[in-house]
């Protein structure tokens, strides 16, 4: 009996013996790493830059309506988008570029710890990226003092933007040489994990120094003020920049799921409302000088009211890219004036009520009109999950040279030969719409580039057709509001009942959250710095048009 | 060094201790199969021949009438027998005993000296109420109730039982002072909160901590699962196992259990046998109610859809400011060939009475109890059906509970308990305010729209495309009905609880109790989306399987002793705590075959696989004493220490005492004789918190795979690797009093409770680097008063009248935050629930208007109007108002019960006095236009001239906006031409019909030179749409839809009939009783909306799993009456 007891005491032993508790293992999580490598971030930080980069102008963003591009026709207040009656925190992009932030910083500590000098400039360059965008968007804005809740800062100062600047400029050319110290053409990235230069050293040169002279020219304006030599960076940069589209910063969605797939698609909304027209000033434009994009970004009418039939009926009518599309045609009503009888048709910059019966004569008071539309659509690659066309662009080629087309022009930085830049620009948005591939019978772009509408050499005021060239050809790009802010081109009419007779040019900030009054003090410090325009209404300076230093003291846009 | 190493030394302790006692109870199993061993053979031998007499008589009650089962024992022996069904009993009895003990439950004890007699007749007394009342207190102690020196709430199973719930929650609503037990939402099935003394932790859900036979349960509240509320685990106990529950509300109490105890602990009981008739008993219960819906959230039915009044008809907009019904109003419409009027189709009242239905719910209880000299069992099986209110939602619940007690020798005994209650639904509803929710979307149809083609199903979807294109009455809603039979969320819930516990009593005074506890939970959960709905164009799955596993093993020493003026008890031991929890998830949004649910038919790339695995470890040490002197004065002491896996090292080890006082003034003093029990107490205790596990360091999750690249991104709360526990410190003091034979007894307890080093989860700017932080902050105190008042007003044979009182206050403040921290809380549309320091938890904040701040202008307190007509809020928080707190004054239980001879009468009203909350749902159903009342602004003499009205009046008018839906409610006529002919239509009949619904914000635009222009309605004013003037005012201001949170509820109503006991000793049942149930019967708001405040709550969305008090979206359930039958029987 004993023995047996001590036998089974012995067995029962052992497991307590062995469940000594290790409570540093229990607690460790299972779930999340908290190693990873920065490759892992990698990615994750360049699909979120060109998500916050293009999200500004694409449906979900206010930018498209400011500039032109489209007008909302219905969905949740598209009215005031429409207007211009932006709101503060409302569609903002400040939480999710500081929040990316945090994890560049992080991928910048994870290169160093692993000794990656790539993903460490690139860290850089993503820094200087996003802190590039924040102070464009709001003014001065968190930098030096972000990311230092382990020291002890719960509440960052607001940094000027002359000094953003003055710091993320040398960031881009310390990152630049630090791609070109590393031997080899070949990056330490892993396969498939670089999603815009899959390693390509080169391109990544190319892509720092495009970025670079974009921001040159940004502060052109503002040069005497700065302590870097702008004009000795845009020189340096310029060297070795964009030469094709290939070179191109371009994310493309793969559109398998909601997260990689276009904001219009199926995935990420079932219900396919057409709400996003083109506005009637771009629509004119495009029309005016035979411009083939116009088919590539928009599909015709699907109702088109006829003076000359009695009855309804439907045609077929082919665009020049081939693509076919059925009409349906009906009478034009009695009783009306207004209405349009074109094949393409925008909508009127700005509106003050819902336009979903807008050109619909008799039909406008229903809810008829919206799914037999007699304004035109955006063309269908814009509702799909995924098109080659419709892509997330951080900077092209094309732009590069209408920067350096600008820059020649207003005789900047030493560039010469504004025309052939300008010429290069407009051939290389064709390119990348699929106009050369498409058009048919062939795009002859000299006989297009020769219209008095185009041509450079024909133009009174050089500066305001390149930058109108370069509006159209940055079509839903974001960039086109700070061109114009900077140049007054092209010069935008407010949209009819606009909360004001001018465009706005900056967000509001967000709002302190959580409104400590630390935080509010530092907020304070940030707004007493903006300069507030003569369209300013509110007692805060924390206006959509306060000036920022950007564009103190330049005229500029208004 | 020398530090760190004490720090080592300190940390084996519990080690070698916990040892010690794995060993100790190992070594009692062992003993225990060797008694099973030897018991077989032992018995044969034990019995002793000597000499014998026999005892016979009858036992009968005050009335005369027979008992039957009454325990007759000879005492000091196991040797006894029960009644018969006619009372008489008989026992044969060796001849040296000399006192015969009769007792039954409700009964005194009697003993009867026996002398020479051989025929003893008895009649039992019935056993007051109050008097020596045991309860189970901490470690499932049982004690005299007054040498407590705290506070413990108890709920007797019969009360608990007197109509069937859902929930024993629901049953316990009203009858315990202290505790706020509130439905969060509208439906039977859903999460029940309750909260003891205030709620004081700042982070988490307050929720007390459950035990069932000493079994630590799983309970959480807003276990929500895509938007469904899948309902609180404890509401899955099967009420009729539960012999009585017993609320430890404080820390004095509850300091034994530990971390886990901050928030009270509830201890159910099962029942046993043991308290049964001696043999086999049979108990029989059934039930049937049903659920009437009777009052409907009032939409409107007098204007169609729209935002724009007669202008723009329709837009994707899901308001109601659209031209006026039956007006001549002529439009198209969907699926309609050609434009026709506008007519109201059925109103929405019908329109939800179609759309609810009557709901029914059955419960059937069955069990088989034994009650034996050497072990009693009791064996339970139940089940419960509910049909709910909404079209295609159930809930079914089974039950088996089995626990047996069995004494294997005079010093062993050994018990065991096992509980499996499932629950499980084929579809809850969807409790959330988004557009797929059909609650909401019948609310959202327009009056315009007939509702036929959408209630039938053939005519769901699109013809030639079924299952693929819906029809929709609108782009962006769905068909509720469609919604409700095919967009579904069921679940399966297993919660398994078991305890096996062995007793030695090694000596006569010291006693050795070993247990294993073990408590699971798993839950099977799946969401199905239909094609082609609003937020899911190709459908959905999703399938989340989560499980959870405590394990407890716990051993303690007892030493009981009692000396001639003194009682002691002294009880220490060590528990080792594991507890394990598990999530597999799987989801696809891309079904390729609609109508097939299940994860491979998910799109390629469209599968998210996730899981989640975490543990914890808890070892505690503890000891517990108690000494009573001349059972007068009791003391008692108890401390813990506790080793926590989840923080720091440096952190991990915390102790917390308690002690506790109790008085008894009538034992020690000559007090008249009226006065039964006059005690006074009081208690301080200490319990410290830790926290879940992960939180000391940040990690990186990983995303959504692009392509074939890993996504991570570091978690954007940042961690803290020197947490500390939290520590709750309480102090209660409390009388008791039982006055005039216990006709009036009375319990008051007052007490403070501070909360030190809460664990806070604080916002923070993102630009620091992180959204959040953990941080230990603050110092949070709660006050309150719980009374408890039980009296007998009227006390004859055949008619008695019982009143009972439960009264709760509790206030509870922050006193402290961390450096840097100006205030705790959140925000939710235009409130703030904002606390700052010096303030109170549930204080509500708005931000004002900006307004005209010179004291000494004509216009000052108006607000500033902008060039667009609206107001702008102030977002300076210094600048913030206060407007209320969610809190109630008070809270009042009042249970009445009345017997008349075999009558008896129940009810259970919950008064709930004071306090405010914020509703969302007045809130949008105002901006959307749904409720009539809402037709126009302030109210104004429509003959007069309203500038003049707001310059004699402006208090009335300032923050408000002016204006209608046209001018017979108060709209004015647009000055400008060419908006008059812009908002006017051509109706039927081929008129011009005008709307002049202009309307305006009421304030001062400033003129631009430091001086104001009137914008009250003259010819500087800036005219608005209705929906705009009341966007911009009523929407913006929480106050505008803060309301009062009193209501007066009367929860139950049974009366019930005792069938007598001449006609069921016939029918050999030991008891039958039939009821006559009533549920919820009235409902009084004081603030005169349809809204229950009793739901105003929310489901934090801080993954805390908080639940917010304090304000509500969307709880537009109809209020439901119930009624039914519930009959019992015992053989």
């Amino acid at each position: 009996m004993k023995k047996i007891l001590i036998i089974i005491l012995t067995v029962a032993l052992i497991p307590i013996l062995i469940s000594c508790n290790d409570f540093e293992e229990v607690n460790k999580s299972p779930n999340d790493v908290s190693n990873i490598s920065p490759n892992f971030l990698f990615t994750s930080m360049t699909v979120n830059l060109a998500a916050t980069y293009c999200g500004l102008s694409e449906f979900n963003g206010k930018v498209s309506p400011l500039v032109q591009y489209f007008q909302k026709n219905d969905g949740y207040q598209s009215e005031e988008l429409n207007a211009l009656v932006w709101h503060p925190n409302r569609f903002s992009i400040w939480e999710s570029a500081y929040s990316n932030l945090v994890n560049v910083k992080a991928m910048s500590d994870l290169s160093v710890e692993e000794d990656n000098v790539f993903l460490e400039a690139v860290a850089l360059v993503y820094r200087a990226v996003f802190m590039d965008l924040i102070t464009k968007v709001y003014g001065d804005a968190p930098f030096s003092e972000t990311n230092k809740l382990e020291e002890g800062i719960v509440f960052p100062k607001y940094d000027q933007q002359k000094e953003i600047y003055e710091t993320i400029l040398i960031d881009l050319k310390t990152a630049r040489n630090m791609i070109e110290g590393i031997p080899g053409n070949e990056l330490p990235v892993l396969d498939g994990y670089d999603l815009l230069y899959d390693g390509d050293k080169s391109q990544w040169i190319k892509f720092i120094n495009s970025l670079r002279i974009r921001m040159c020219l940004l502060l052109n304006n503002k040069k005497g003020e700065l302590s870097v030599d702008i004009d000795a960076e845009f020189q340096d940069a310029a060297q070795n920049v964009f030469t094709s589209n290939a070179d191109n910063a371009v994310l493309y969605y793969i559109g398998t799921s909601g997260t990689n797939s276009f904001s219009d698609g199926p995935f990420n909304n079932s219900i396919i409302s057409f709400s996003e027209k083109m506005g009637q000033g771009l629509l004119d434009s495009l029309r005016a000088q035979n411009d083939p994009r116009l088919y590539r970004w928009l599909r015709p009418v699907e109702k088109k009211w006829d003076n000359d039939i009695v009855t309804s009926d439907t045609i077929q009518v082919t665009d020049p890219l081939g693509q076919t599309f059925p009409i349906i045609r009906l009478p034009y009503p009695d009783g009306f004036d207004d209405l349009i009888t074109d094949m393409y048709v925008g909508i009127p910059v700005g509106n003050d009520v819902s336009w979903t019966g807008y050109n619909a004569g008799p039909y406008a008071n229903s809810d008829e009109p919206k799914f037999t539309s007699y304004v035109s659509n955006l063309a269908e690659m814009y509702y799909q999950n995924a098109n080659d066309y419709v892509s997330r662009k951080i900077i092209t080629y094309s732009e590069v040279e209408f920067i350096l087309a600008e820059a020649a022009a207003i005789g900047a930085f030493g560039v010469n030969d504004a025309e052939s830049h300008y010429k290069n620009a407009i051939e290389a948005s064709m390119d990348i719409w699929g106009i050369y591939e498409d058009y048919v019978g062939g795009f002859d772009f000299d006989n297009f580039y020769s219209q008095e509408s185009v041509d450079l050499s024909q133009a009174t005021n050089k500066h305001e057709r390149i930058m109108t060239q370069k509006w159209i050809s940055m079509w839903l790009r974001p960039e086109s509001w700070f061109d114009w802010r900077r140049t007054g081109y092209p010069n935008f009419e407010p949209p009819y009942r606009a909360d004001q007779p001018a465009l706005p040019i900056r967000y509001h900030y967000d709002t302190p959250n959580p409104p400590d009054p630390q935080y509010v003090d530092k907020y304070n410090e940030a707004i007493g710095r903006l300069e507030k325009s003569e369209f300013v209404q509110s007692t805060s300076a924390d206006d959509h048009r306060s000036k920022m230093w950007l564009l103190q003291g330049t005229n500029m846009p208004y | 060094m020398k530090k760190k190493q004490f720090h080592g030394d300190f940390e084996n302790l519990p080690r070698k201790a916990m040892r010690i006692i794995q060993l100790s109870l190992f070594l009692i199993v062992i003993n225990a199969a060797m008694f099973f061993s030897t018991i077989s053979y032992s018995q044969g031998t034990n019995i002793e021949q000597s000499q014998e007499k026999t005892v016979t008589g009858i036992v009968t009650d005050d009335e005369g009438l027979p008992l039957i089962g009454v325990a007759v024992l000879a005492q000091g022996t196991t040797n006894g027998t029960v009644t018969n069904l006619d009372g008489d009993f008989s026992l044969t009895i060796p001849v040296d005993i000399e006192i015969l003990q009769f007792s039954y439950i409700g009964y005194q004890l009697q003993e009867v000296v026996i002398g020479s007699q051989s025929r003893i007749n008895v009649t039992m007394l019935e056993a007051a109420v109050g008097l020596n009342e045991v309860v189970v207190t901490a470690l499932g102690i049982s004690r005299e109730k007054e040498s407590l020196g705290y506070s413990v709430g108890t709920v007797s199973g019969e009360s608990l039982n007197e109509t069937p719930q859902v929930s024993v929650l629901n049953s316990m609503q009203g009858k315990v002072a202290g505790a706020q037990i509130s439905q969060t939402y509208g439906v039977k099935g859903s999460s029940i909160s309750m909260v003891i003394r205030g709620a004081s932790s700042l982070s988490s859900d307050n929720q007390p901590l459950f035990v069932v036979d000493g079994v630590p349960i799983y309970n959480t509240v807003n276990n929500q699962f895509n938007q469904v509320d899948l309902g609180n685990a404890v509401s899955d106990l099967n009420p009729d196992d539960i012999e009585s529950v017993s609320i430890l509300k404080g820390p004095s109490a509850a300091a034994l259990y530990g971390s886990r105890a901050g928030n009270g602990v509830v201890l159910i009981t099962t029942t046993t046998g043991k308290n049964k008739k001696k043999g086999l008993g049979v108990s029989f219960n059934t039930a049937l109610i049903t659920d009437a819906p009777f009052e409907y959230f009032p939409i409107q039915n007098e204007f169609a859809s729209g935002q724009q009044g007669a202008f723009a008809f329709e837009g994707d907009a899901y308001e109601f400011w659209g031209p006026k019904l039956d007006n001549g109003f002529i439009a198209q419409q969907r699926y309609a060939d050609s434009p026709s009027e506008l007519i109201s189709h059925e109103n929405n009242i019908n329109r939800q009475k179609e759309f609810y239905q009557t709901g029914l719910t059955q419960t059937n209880n069955l069990a088989f109890s034994g009650n034996y000299d050497k072990a009693n069992f009791r064996v339970s099986v139940g089940n419960f059906l509910n049909k709910g209110i909404m079209r295609n939602v159930d809930l079914k619940k089974n039950n088996i509970g089995i626990n047996g007690n069995m004494k294997l020798n005079d010093k062993v005994d050994i018990s065991i308990m096992t509980s499996i209650n499932e629950s499980n639904s084929g579809n809850r509803p969807n409790n959330n305010d988004g557009f797929t929710t059909p609650t909401r979307g019948i609310l959202t149809i327009g009056g315009q729209v007939d509702m036929s083609p959408y209630k039938n199903p053939e005519t769901w979807y699109m013809p030639g495309q079924e299952g693929i294109v819906q029809r929709r009455w609108k782009d962006r809603w769905n068909n509720p009905y469609l919604m409700q039979e095919l967009a579904t969320t069921g679940y399966n819930r297993t919660q398994a609880m078991s305890k096996v516990q062995l007793n030695w009593e090694i000596f006569d005074d010291f006693s050795f109790n070993a247990s294993y506890l073990r408590s699971s939970l798993s839950q099977r959960v799946e969401t199905k989306k239909p094609y082609n709905t609003v937020d899911a164009a190709y459908g959905g799955y999703d399938l989340l399987n989560s499980s959870e596993r405590e394990e407890n093993w716990e051993g303690r020493f007892s030493y009981t002793k009692t000396l001639t003026d003194f009682d002691i008890v002294v009880n220490v031991g060590g528990n080792l705590r594991d507890n394990v929890k598990e999530n597999i998830r799987n989801s696809t949004t891309n079904l390729v075959i609609p109508g097939y649910y299940n994860i491979s038919n998910g799109g390629p790339g469209s599968v998210i696989y996730n899981n989640f695995w975490s543990q914890k470890k808890v070892n505690s040490l503890f000891g517990q004493s108690s000494i009573g002197y001349k059972n007068m004065v009791y003391l008692d002491l108890t401390a813990r220490n506790d080793w926590s896996s989840t923080l720091p090292k440096d952190n991990r080890s915390y102790f917390y005492p308690s002690a506790s006082l109790s008085i008894l003034l009538n034992e020690m003093f000559d007090l008249p004789k009226w006065i039964s029990l006059a005690k006074i107490r009081a208690g301080y205790a200490q319990v410290g918190n830790d926290v879940n596990p992960y939180q000391l360091e940040r990690y990186y999750n990983f995303g959504e795979d692009w392509g074939d690249a890993k996504r991570a991104a570091l978690d954007l709360t940042a961690k803290n690797a020197q947490l500390k526990p939290e520590i709750a410190t309480s102090q209660e003091i409390g009388a008791e009093l039982s006055l005039f034979d216990n006709r009036i007894s009375l319990d008051a307890t007052y007490y403070v409770v501070d909360n030190e080093n809460q664990i806070l989860n604080i916002s923070t700017p993102i630009t620091s680097g992180a959204n959040s932080k953990l941080i230990n902050a603050g110092l949070v105190r709660g006050k309150g008063w719980e009374v408890a008042l039980n009296s007998s007003i009227i006390r004859q044979k055949d008619f008695t009248f019982d009143l009972g009182l439960n009264y709760t206050t509790n206030r509870t403040s922050i006193l402290e935050l961390a450096d840097g921290i100006e205030y705790f809380g959140t925000k939710q549309g235009a409130a703030y629930f904002y606390t700052y320091p010096g303030g109170e938890i549930g204080d509500i904040y708005q931000a004002p208007f900006e307004k005209v701040e010179d004291v000494n202008s004509e216009y000052y307190g108006h607000g500033i109007i902008y060039a667009n007509g609206k107001t702008r809020r102030v977002t300076d928080p210094d600048k913030f108002e206060k407007i209320g707190n969610f809190n109630p004054d008070f809270m009042l239980g009042i249970l009445p019960s009345i017997k008349y001879k075999n009558f008896r009468v129940f009810a259970n009203f919950d008064w709930r006095s004071g306090g405010e909350f914020y509703s969302q749902t007045m809130m949008f159903a105002k901006n959307d236009g749904k409720v009539a009342g809402y037709y126009g602004g302030e109210s104004y003499d429509l003959n007069g001239d309203i500038v003049q009205q707001i310059k004699d009046n402006p208090d009335k008018f300032i923050d408000k906006w002016v204006g209608g839906r046209d001018s017979e409610y108060g709209g004015f006529t647009w000055p400008n031409e060419g908006q008059r002919e812009a908002r006017s239509y051509v109706n039927a009949s081929g008129e011009q019909i005008y709307v002049n619904d202009a309307s305006f914000a009421v304030g001062v635009q400033p003129d631009g030179n430091g001086g104001y222009i009137e914008n009250f309605g003259g010819p500087e004013t800036i005219w608005l749409s209705p929906y705009h003037g009341n966007r911009s005012q009523d929407r913006l201001l929480a106050e505008a839809n803060l309301y009062s949170a009193t209501y007066i509820k009367l929860r139950e109503l049974t009366i019930t009939y005792d069938f007598p006991k001449t006609l069921i000793n016939k029918m050999k049942l030991q008891r039958l009783t039939l009821s006559a149930i009533g549920q919820n019967l009235f409902v009084w708001r004081k603030s005169g909306i349809f809204i229950d405040p009793e739901t105003a709550f929310y489901s934090a969305n801080d993954g805390s799993g908080a639940l917010q008090g304090g304000w509500e979206y969307y709880s537009v359930i109809p209020f439901t009456r119930s009624f039914g039958f519930k009959l019992g029987a015992e053989f």
